[in-house]
Parts: structure tokens; sequence; C-alpha cells
């Protein structure tokens, strides 16, 4: 965690520190200023541009984030150019002209290195003028949320740091710092901007919406509000986004709305942006603008020492900052280990300590550093006179300390000094020979029974060390190895009184010339601690024996922490042996996960260090092969009769399969309460007496949305079938039914009620499903569920209505369906077709027999021979048109359409289809062909006017012919000699000229004439040339250039000659007048034929005119679509309606060359394709 | 009437059998006759005879149509009396033939009778131009003595200009002005302005236009 002070602490602690590092290292950093060349500084010049006025705080905040990037930079110094837009007060047209203006005359001919434009306006000013005003500057926008910058349109040179506003971050820290939190408030305000964040927090906070009820005071005007804020709930957090404007339309400015909130709240508020800390909010994961800034400052630095400006990606990263106000902290009595990992707390109340801590160090300092130097100098003397002193009390205080002392105190001399280089085993029978006590105080004498301790002086050692005692020979032996020394020897000694004690010994030895000469020794009674020990011990052991078979997990631990004891089922729960927790105190805290080591922490300081008892904990651990057990906790301090605390016992219980079960629990409660929240049918629950003891989420939905019900009538804690009875007061019968059967449920008389009822709403017609099932068991109850079926209901209802329509249908369109099974001969008729063979049911035989004997006895052949075709190809559909016979006498006409359906061996089981009267419409259509023949026969002739005159002068030139050769040849015959050979020719001209005017005048009569249409083999490019033959010569008096490619091997089309020269006549008129009604050069019309993949024989048009309207290029098929003047519009109609007729197709294109081409194609086929 | 033997005819038309039948025609009556298919066959071909003779054009044709070949020739300034023959003519077009120089216009089919007379009157014109062809070919070798500065002068003086003008126009001297012009008529061979005028017209020269007033 780390503190910073508030921003003046911070400066005023760095200030101090500098000074220091000065002070000391000033001499130094002369030397270097002297010695180091530093490099000059390239000066930069920097735009900063400002959405808003001058005293934005949010601004001022960026600003200084920016600078404080730029100041880092080794390379440059900059010059600062600050600009604020001002656009929150000022938004017309004319000041953003006079500022445009201010810019040009500022910034036109500077030189500006980089620009940074802080917030949306001033980015959007930048997008907007920034190619003429700074055309090169590299642009680091700051401050900008997301969505605002979307709006607008950058290009490569902007890049720059968002910032963002963090949901789940903000909620989340509320959450974690009172986990006992159930209300949450949100004010976001009724600006635009704040109700999109509402927005943004609805949807966001959806998933915590089932365990926090969520209080939305944005809509509420100021002074309701703070009334709102001063009387929430226990249990609330208050999430302050913004407030710029009230419910009631008043504004404010966000951050003084901050206090008004957090004086308000009787609740903690937590914030949105950095702004707000300090004016009373708690704190949050912060929107820092001042980190915004900071990181356009950066950017900015990196791309003035070269990087890629495309290669700095857009983000907001890093521009959440958890800050809280320590003041609030306090307040609220929130501990700082509770907030998040890295937060930073401003504000805090300095201790006289932490404000004056260095004053107070180095003031010690130099006390103590004076002291030191005071104490030196008398140390001198003091030692002197304290060594006179020490050898003249010496004597004296040893006496006064050897017979007061409560420890016995012995010397021991020899008869005869021993040799210490003795073997061992002769030094002991040497000291058992010649030990005497030469020496001994009062206690020691006491401690032997006797009262003083000149009383026992010469007496054997062995008298009070019995050598009985195998103890005491030891003891002996070790002090003659320690050539008499020893330290904490145990010898049991007898007492006067016969009584044996246990004493701890410590011996030093005078050795002269390597012989012992005399032994001081001590000794203490330890024949009480001895038998405390043993009895420990005793009770240990039982303890032992009890918590080595323990399931559990036992543990003592001794007050310093290490343990005494850890039984060995420790290693079946943790993996690890007894040993290696006595080893390793630490393992045990090691093998505790780390997420939950908290909870072990916290627990061991309020148990450890008031050696209380302690509640249960529970927490996970890792077990040495990697496996995760729960284990819970428990411990109790020990303490001795005497009240001495002696370490804390422990136990671990393996409570991991109590635990998953809890977790399965929890899971399907919740999966229970996820699945009736997420039924799309209303659900409640009631209780025995018809209480709803809850309901799901679309029941209240329903509730909701329907005027006649409020949730307070229908919601938990009501009585639904008071419910029931209220709305069967108003005589809604199905209301009595559901009331009555939810009862029958209640009381066990009906194991399941169901009922389907009508609920129309006002604007929707509904109908719904209800059903109520038991809650088997004691407690009774049951559920009660109503499901829409209003769909399955207008389904059915519709299903109704169409088979209705369906019959109505029929008889309109005078066309009946039937089914014929052919293994029974049952033939079924729809009334329809009952009507159209004028019988009644009664009258029909019902077979087939029946049906083909109605049948006209021209068609009975075809009729039999096509259901005949079906039955043997149930491919081919029975599809035909015949006519039958009334009773009355009356012929019909009727289409009939039926299909085979075959059973399961592929045998023609079922025929069914339709009949339908077309009496009327085959009349009809015969009118209709009447009149297109008259059309077409129109169409024809209209095409012909147009050629009329070139048609004429196509007659004259055999006519001009004829005429000059008679001449001729009557000039020569009358001429002396006659020219026979002359007269020949000419009268042989005369013939073929005749010839070809009559061919002319034919093939125009049968153009011009009626016609039936016949279909037989034509010669295709014939057919087209005659054509080419009566237009040739309008060609030419409209100066189009015709020309022809004839395609050589066209076999011979099955067609209609005539409408196919219609075709070609109607395409050709139509080119002609396209190109010469317009002012073009070289009018060209080109006219081919092609057989394209040996089957589509196709005949082109081609022109050079103005081409076809792209969107008409489909529609000028259509009848009367014309563009010319006085044209029929039906030309080219009736060329489709031909080719449609021929099988084939006729389109347009326009070519890219410019001008239309026209295609005509006629599949090849012969008369038996027919 | 005599048909002096050496006359030719000269028929263009794309029609075969009409050619052939008009060349048979004409052959019969004692002309000499060549025929064409198209504008474009007789331009190459341009004939260049001696003795009269005349052009029986077709209207109506690919190509170059007959008005056009008409026009073509008298820029080319290629003389031959026509006489055209159309499949149907219209009034205007017949007009705007005759306006520019047609002899006659036919209409298809037409009687020997018309086609006969109409090429006796082009033959007769033909003789016609061929002398003020001559008499154009001698005035234009005086016209070729003026030097430029007279030629200049030639032109204001047709124009009606007076000599005062004419010396303003060109700032010269009246009196100079007066000095050229006495040496175009010498030159020229004429004695009165009325017959310089005459002479000038014969000759194809333009008068100058008058000068726009600033």
């Amino acid at each position: 965690m780390t503190f910073g002070g508030s921003k003046i602490e911070k400066i005023a602690g760095i200030r101090y520190i500098r000074m220091v590092i000065l002070i000391s290292l000033g001499s130094l950093l002369m030397i270097g200023n002297v010695a180091g060349v530093q490099q000059p500084k390239e000066a930069k010049r920097v735009l900063m541009l400002f959405s808003g006025q001058k005293d934005l705080p949010g601004q001022i905040l960026a600003e200084e984030g920016m600078r404080a990037s730029l100041q880092q930079s080794k390379d440059f110094k900059f010059e600062y150019f600050i600009e604020y837009l001002d656009r929150y007060r000022f938004s017309d047209v004319s000041y953003r002209k006079s500022m445009l203006d201010l810019f040009r005359t500022k910034y036109g001919d500077k030189k500006i290195d980089l620009f940074l434009p802080e917030g949306y306006h001033a980015l959007e000013f930048a997008t907007a003028h920034g190619d003429e005003i700074l055309p090169q500057t590299p642009v680091v926008f700051a401050t900008i949320l997301e969505k605002q910058v979307k709006r607008l349109k950058l290009d490569q040179r902007f890049t720059g740091s968002l910032v963002q506003i963090d949901f789940s971050g903000l909620l989340n820290i509320a959450l974690n710092i009172h986990p006992d939190t159930r209300h949450v408030v949100i004010i976001a305000g009724a600006s635009k901007l704040g109700r999109s964040i509402e927005e943004l927090t609805r949807v966001v906070y959806k998933s915590y919406e089932y365990r926090y009820d969520f209080i939305y005071l944005g809509h509420l005007a100021m002074g309701d509000m703070l009334g709102r804020l001063q009387k929430l709930p226990e249990h609330t957090v208050v999430l302050y986004f913004l407030l710029a404007k009230d419910g009631k339309g008043d504004t404010f400015k966000p951050w003084n709305v901050t206090k008004m909130v957090s004086d308000a709240a009787n609740a903690p508020v937590y914030g949105m942006a950095e702004t707000y800390l300090g004016h009373g909010i708690v704190g949050g994961a912060l929107l820092s603008t001042e980190a915004s800034g900071r990181k356009a400052g950066e950017i900015g630095l990196r791309i003035l020492e070269g990087e890629n400006l495309a290669d700095i990606p857009i983000s907001a990263e890093g521009t959440i900052l958890n800050m809280f106000d320590w003041r609030q902290l306090k307040r609220w009595g929130i501990h700082e280990r509770n907030l998040p990992e890295g937060s930073i707390v401003h504000y805090k109340e300095r201790s006289f300590w932490y404000l004056y801590r260095w004053y107070v160090i180095g003031g010690i300092f130099i006390f103590l550093f004076q002291l030191g130097f005071i104490t030196a100098l008398l140390a001198q003397r003091r030692k002197r006179r304290q060594t006179q002193a020490h050898l003249r009390g010496s004597e004296e205080r040893y006496r006064v300390f050897v017979n007061n002392s409560t420890e016995g105190i012995w010397r021991v001399e020899f008869e005869v000094p021993i040799d210490v280089d003795l073997p061992e085993e002769k030094q002991f029978k040497l000291v058992v020979k010649h030990a005497y006590i030469a020496e001994a105080n009062d206690a020691y004498a006491r401690s032997v029974g006797f009262d003083s301790g000149d009383k026992i002086i010469g007496t054997r050692f062995e008298e009070f060390i019995p050598l009985s005692e195998q103890k005491n020979i030891d003891t002996l032996k070790a002090w003659i190895r320690g050539q008499y020394s020893i330290l904490n020897a145990e010898t049991i000694e007898s007492h006067k009184d016969g009584i044996t004690r246990v004493f701890l010994n410590n011996a030093s030895a005078v050795i002269e010339d390597g012989r012992v000469v005399t032994v001081w020794g001590t000794h203490t009674d330890i024949t009480e601690l001895k038998i405390a020990e043993k009895n420990l011990r005793i009770a240990e052991q039982k303890y032992r024996t009890v918590a080595d078979f323990t399931y559990d997990w036992e543990y003592w631990m001794a007050p310093e922490g290490h343990m005494l004891y850890v039984s060995p089922s420790c290693e079946r729960i943790s993996g690890y042996s007894a040993s290696a927790f006595i080893e390793d105190p630490e393992l045990l805290e090691r093998t505790i996960l780390p997420e939950d080591r908290q909870i072990w922490i916290e627990h061991q300081i309020e148990s450890g260090i008031n050696t209380v008892s302690a509640q249960e904990i529970q927490f996970r651990i890792r077990m040495r092969n990697g496996e995760v057990r729960w284990i819970e906790h428990v411990r109790q301090p020990v303490h001795s009769p005497d009240g001495e605390f002696l370490g804390v016992r422990a136990s671990n219980r393996d409570i991991t399969k109590r635990k998953l079960a809890e977790e399965i629990l929890d899971m399907s409660r919740k999966f229970n309460y996820a699945v009736l929240m997420s039924m799309k049918d209303h659900i409640a629950v009631l209780d025995k007496a018809g209480y709803i003891l809850t309901v799901n989420t679309s029941w209240l939905d329903f509730a909701r949305k329907n005027d006649v019900s409020s949730p307070e009538l229908v919601g938990e804690g009501i009585n639904y079938l008071d419910a029931c009875r209220r709305v069967s007061d108003d005589s809604d019968e199905s209301a009595q039914k559901a009331l009555d059967g939810i009862k029958s449920v209640l009381n066990g008389w009906q194991n399941i009620f169901e009922l389907e009822y009508p609920c129309h709403s006002p604007t929707e017609q509904r109908w719904y499903f209800m059903r109520v099932i038991p809650f088997k068991g004691e407690r009774g109850g049951a559920v009660v569920s109503h499901a829409d079926i209003s769909d399955r209901k207008k389904a059915e209802n519709e299903l109704k209505a169409k088979e209705t329509m369906l019959e109505e249908a029929q008889r309109i369109a005078h066309l009946g369906s039937w089914n014929w099974n052919i293994m029974t001969d049952e033939l079924s008729w729809s009334d329809e077709i009952f009507r159209i063979f004028g019988i009644s049911a009664q009258e029909f035989g019902a077979t087939y027999e029946y049906f083909l004997e109605r049948i006209h006895p021209d068609d009975l052949e075809d009729v039999k021979e096509t259901i005949k075709c079906a039955l043997d190809d149930p491919s081919m559909n029975y599809n035909l048109r015949h006519r039958i016979t009334t009773p009355n006498g009356k012929e019909r006409i009727v289409r009939a359409r039926g299909k085979v359906t075959l059973d399961d061996q592929g045998k023609a089981s079922r025929m069914t289809g339709t009949l339908q009267d077309v009496t009327d419409i085959t009349q009809m259509e015969m009118e209709a062909n009447k009149l297109k023949a008259e059309l077409s026969h129109l169409d024809r002739v209209s095409s012909m006017g147009v050629l009329t005159a070139g048609i004429a002068h196509e007659i004259n030139q055999p006519l001009t012919a004829i005429l000059s050769n008679a001449q001729a040849a009557i000039r020569f015959l009358k001429k002396e000699p006659q020219d026979i050979e002359e007269v020949k020719n000419a009268l042989q001209d005369i013939i073929s000229d005749g010839k070809r005017s009559g061919e002319m005048v034919h093939s125009i009569r049968n153009i011009m004439k009626r016609y039936e249409p016949k279909h037989q083999e034509i010669d295709f490019n014939e057919t087209v040339r005659v054509v080419l033959m009566l237009l040739k010569s309008e060609a030419l008096n409209r100066k189009v250039l015709l020309s022809q490619k004839l395609h050589p091997d066209i076999p011979p089309v099955y067609a209609d000659r005539i409408e196919i020269q219609q075709v070609a006549l109607n395409l050709l008129t139509n080119a002609l007048e396209a190109i010469s009604g317009q002012q073009i050069s070289n009018p060209e019309l080109t006219v081919s034929t092609q057989f394209k993949d040996n089957k589509d024989v196709i005949l082109s048009v081609s022109d050079s005119g103005p081409g076809i309207e792209p969107s008409r290029i489909d529609s000028i098929f259509d009848a009367f679509e014309t563009t010319k003047k006085g044209g029929l519009g039906i030309g080219l109609s009736i060329c489709r309606s031909i080719a449609d007729l021929h099988g084939g197709q006729i389109w347009a294109e326009n070519r890219p060359e410019g001008g239309a081409i026209f295609f005509f194609s006629l599949p090849l086929r012969t008369a038996n394709d027919e | 009437m005599m048909n002096s033997p050496q006359a030719t005819i000269f028929i263009v038309d794309d029609d075969s059998s009409v050619r052939k039948a008009l060349g048979r025609l004409l052959r019969s009556t004692g002309y000499a006759v060549e025929t064409f298919g198209s504008s474009e066959e007789f331009l190459q071909n341009t004939p260049d005879c001696l003795g009269p003779a005349c052009l029986i054009l077709d209207v109506k044709m690919p190509g170059l149509n007959g008005l056009e070949l008409q026009n073509r020739l008298q820029q080319m300034e290629y003389i031959m009396p026509i006489v055209f023959i159309t499949g149907h003519g219209d009034i205007p077009m017949s007009v705007k033939a005759i306006k520019k120089g047609a002899v006659d216009f036919l209409v298809k089919p037409f009687d020997e009778k018309d086609l006969l007379k109409a090429i006796k009157d082009a033959l007769k014109k033909d003789i016609v131009d061929r002398n003020v062809m001559n008499e154009k070919q001698r005035i234009l070798q005086r016209v070729k003595l003026l030097t430029p500065r007279e030629y200049e002068i030639l032109t204001y003086v047709i124009s009606g200009m007076l000599n005062k003008q004419t010396a303003y126009e060109l700032d010269i001297s009246e009196k100079t002005v007066k000095a050229h012009r006495g040496r175009v008529m010498a030159k020229l061979g004429v004695d009165s302005l009325a017959e310089l005028v005459r002479l000038a017209e014969k000759a194809g020269i333009e008068p100058v236009q008058e000068t726009k007033p600033f």
C-alpha cells in the first residue's frame, strides 16, 4: 500500500530531500557542472488546447499531467502555448469563426511541434481545422471518452489517451469495503451524459441485481434527492457518477455537487472521478484526467523523440486510479488494509511524529552524540576509582555473598592431591577415599539436614553423595573427566533424615602442578522441579496417547512459536509428516492458499496476541500432492493451573467433503432459483393457506405490465386465494374456477389442477394456461404457474379461420379439390367440385367411372390417356384442360391437376388434385387472343407505316428500270438495223425487275394481312433479309449505315415467319428511330444472326444511338412503355409475347461503346418439340 | 434537235438495274454513256472530256448522296450540268438542287421524253458554261498582273467605297488611291467603274467588307 501525502506535502517532501542532497553534495555538483559540458536542450513548441474555460478542475489536473511528462525530457525544453476554447459556455457559430481567426492569426505562420487537445471539443476543433492551422503537427489528445472519439474522423496524424468510467471497479471497491451492503444508490443526474451513464449502470450492474437493491436517484430534483440521501436505509453505499443537471432541469457543477451529496448522505459515497476527491467522497476507482494528461504528454514526447505516431495505439490504459480520502476512511471506520492493493490515500492527517520525525531524529542524534562525548571524558576517572573500591570490598562482599546465598556453596579438599593425568577409575577411587568437605555455607548444610555449614566440615563426600546411586557415580566420573569442573550435573544426595533429594551442581577446580588441590561448587535443590517434570512427562504422555490417535490434526504450539506436538493425523490431512511441521513451524502457514492466508493471519493475531479463545475459521490448504482441502481450524490458549501461558493447542479438521456438499447445496439452491427466475411462465409458490411465498421475474413483470393487478395485489406475502376471490367477485367466471381448483389442490383433494382461460388486455387478445401442483410433505402448499398460450390459441383460431377461408376461396375461385383412392376406387370431392359438375353429393356415384361419364366425349380419350400416363410414371403430373357435360346438358371447361402418391411398394395408391372451372377464363382467353392478334396486326401496320417512304422508293426502282428498258427496246427495234441483242437484254431485265417488284409487294402484303400464326420450318436468315429489304431504303433516307452480318450456317428454325419478321421489323424500326431522332454523327445500325452453342438462334440489332436509360432497360418490354412520339408502346411487348410463344427470349443491353443492342433468341426445335 | 455525237452522259445511281436501264435507253438515243455505282466511284474517276457532257445523278445513295456530290463538285470547280433523278422527291429538296445549279429534277419513274429534254437542256448549258469558263480564265490572267496593293485597292473599289474612305481605311493619301485605281483600270483593260465591277464579278473577286466603326 502506498501512502501518498496530499500533492503539496509530496512536493514539499521532494524539495526537502533535494535540499539535503544539494547541501551535502554541493561541492561535488559544482565540480560536475564545470567538468561536464551539458548538451543544450532543443526548444520545442507545444500547443495545449482545452475544451472548456480556464478554471475547470479536470483540465487543471490534465495540464499538470501533460507538463509533468514533458518536463521529463532530457533532449528538449518546451515553450508552452495554452488556449481555452471555452466551448461549454460559448457554442455559436460566430464565436467559433472568430476563435478560428484567432488561431489563424496566432499560429498561421508559427511552427508548432506538438498539439495536445484536451477533451472532446478541443479534439473536434483539431480534426476540423488542424489541417489548415497546423498542417504537419502531430496531435495527441487527452481525457476523451471512447464513444466521443468514435464520433470523429481521425487520420494517422492523431493518437492520444482516452479516459473511461470503471463501472464494475467502482462498485466492487465499495462492495469489498462494505461486505454487508444491501442497497446501492446510483446518482448520475438528468443531463444527457448522466442519462447515458445511468443506462450503462443498469446494463453493467444487471448481474448484481439479484443480490443488491439498486436505487436510482437521477430523476429527482436536487432538494428531494438530498432529502432521500439523509434517510438511506442501513447497509447502503452511494455511487456518485455525476450530476450536471437535476430532475428539475437546474444545472450544477458535478464536483460541487459531490460535497452536497457527501454531506447529505448518511452512507459512504464513492465517486467516479479524481476531481471529486477531497469533496467528501470516500474514493473509488477514479477516472484520472491527470493520468490521461500525463499519458498524452508521454506519447507526445515519444513522438518528438522519433517514434512513429501510427504505432502508438489509442487507449485508456492507466487512467483509472484507486484513490481514497483518509479523512473519509476515518469517518466511516474503514481500515486501510481493506482497500485494494496499490491504492493511493490522500489527505492524511499526520501525527506529530510523522510530521516532525526528521527533527526529532536529528535532535536525538545530536543529544546522543553529545552524551557519548561527555561519557567518554568521564569514563577515565571513574574507572580508576572503581578499581580501588573493588579491591577493597572484594573480600568482604565474598563473605557476605557466600553466607547469605540461598544456593548451597561448598568446597572440597583432598587429603592427598590427585594427579589429574591418572586413569579415570583410579582418580575415582582416590576421590572417594580422600575428598572431604573443607568449607560449606549454611544453605548447603540445610540442604543435607544440618543447620550450620561449620557442622559438616570434614565430612566425607560419600556421606552426602551415596555411591549406591548409579546417577551419582556417573556424575562423579563426568566431573573427573571434566578435570573436576562441571556444570548442571545432577546428584542424588541423602538427607540427614534419610530423604533423598536431587541437586543440580556446578563445580570449578583449582589445579596446581597437574594435581587437583581444591574444588569450589554450588548446588541447588531441584527435587520439586524433578517431580513436577516427571508429572508433566506423564501428563504429556497421556495427552499424546490421546492426540496421536485423534482423527483431527492436533498440535500444540509453544508460546515462542515452535511446535511442541503435532498429531500424526496431519499427514493424512496435509500430506506432510508431523516432524515436518515440528522442524518448520511456518510450514502450516505456507500450505494455506494465498487467498485464504489473510484469514489465518487475522485469526492468529486475534487469538495469539490476546491469548484468548477465538472462533473457528475455515481456510483451504494445498496438500503436499497439490490437492486442495478445506480445513476448519479451532484453537485455544493453554494455561497452567497457576495461569502461565503454555502455548496454543489447535485442531485442524478436514471439512473438504462438508464444504463440497455445502457448495453443491448452494449451487443447487442457486440453480433452482435461476431456473425459477428464468422460466417464461409466471410462477408463484403458495403456502398451505394460499399465501404467496415467492414469485419469479415473469410473474412480477406480468403484474407490473398489467394495469389490472399491481405487484402489491399479487406479490409476495399476499394471499392468492383472496386475490382470486376479489376478481371472481367482479363476476369473472374463470377466477372462480381457479379459486376452487387451487383450494382443492391445497387441501389435497386433487393432485393437479389445470385451467385454460382468456385474459384479454385492452390492446391484446390473450389466453393463459394455469396449472397448480401441490408440494408433497407436511408443510403442504403448491406451485401455481400461468403460461401464456396466446400464440397457440391464436394459431388455433387462425387455423379455423383459414379453413373457413379456404372453403370460401374454393368457392370464389371455382376451384375444388379431389382425392381418388385407386385401390378402393373411392373418389371424394370438395363441395366446389359438386357445384362445378352441377350435381349434389347424393347423386354422385363416387367412382372413377362416373367421373369419366361426365367428360365430354371428344375429350374422353385425352383424359384417360393423361391419367394413364400419370399412373405409369408418377413424375408426370396430371395437368389437363377438358370439357365436361353437366346433367342439364351444359358444357363446361375445367382445368384438372393432380398428383399420384405411391404406397410402400412403390405402387400408385392415391391420386389427389384440384379441379377448376375455367369456362369463363377460357372464353376470356380466346377473346384476349383475338384482341392480341388485332393488336399485333396493328403493330405491324404501324411499323410498316414508318417505312412507307422507303418502300415506295424500293417499288419505284424496278418500275423505273422497267419503263426505261421498255422504251429503249422500242428504240432499238425502230433503229435501222434493229439491235435485237439489246432488245433481248432489255426484255430479260424487265422480267427480273418485274419479279423483284412482285416479291416486294408480296412481302408487304404478308406482313400487313391478318393471319392465323402457323409454325413451320423457315430459313431464319431469309426471313430477316426480307425485313432488311423493306428497311434498306428508309435507312438510306435517314442516312443510317445499315450493315448485316448473317451467320451462314443456320439450320431451319421451327417458327412463325411473320411473327419473326414482326420482331425483326420492330427492333429495326425502333433502332432506326432511336438513331435518326438524335444528332448523331455516323449513325449505324447492325443486324446480325448467330447460331450459339448449336442450340440457340439469335437475332441481334445494335445501334449507335443514345442507348437505353438504365432504369428502363427491363421495363421497355412492358406494354405502353414508349418514349417515341406517336408510338403505340406495344411493339416491344408484342415482341416479348412472340418470344415467349416460341420458347425464346428477348432482352436489351447497352453497348459499352455506346448505343443499345437488342437480342432475340429462339431455341432450335422441330415440330416434334411442340 | 441535233445531237452532237461526242456528247457524253454520266449516270451515277446505286441501283444497278436502274443504272443499266437508263444507260440502255440513252445509248438507244445515240449518247455515249458512262455509269457509276456511287458518288465515290465518280469522284475517283472524274471524267475530263472536251465535248459536251452532263451528269444524271440519283439523289438517294449510300455514302455521299446526290446533293452532296453536287456540292463537292462545285467546291472542286468541276463544272458539269446535273439532272437529278429520285425515288420520291419533295419540293424543298428539288428547290435546293436547282438553286445550286441543277438543270432538272426528275421523279422516278419518269418518261423518256422528260429525261431526254432535261439532258438536252443540260448539254446546252454545258456549252454556255464552257464559254463563261473561258472568259473567266481570261480575266484571271489579267488580274494576275496586279500587284498585291493594286488587288487590295480593287476590292475596295468594287465594294463601292469612295477614294477618300479607301484612303482613310488603308491609311494612305487619297492621291495614292487614285493612282492605284488608274493603274488597276488600265491593267484590266476597262474604262468605267461599272465595267470594272462586272469584270470582278465574273472573275469571282469578292468586294472588301466594310469594317466596324470601332
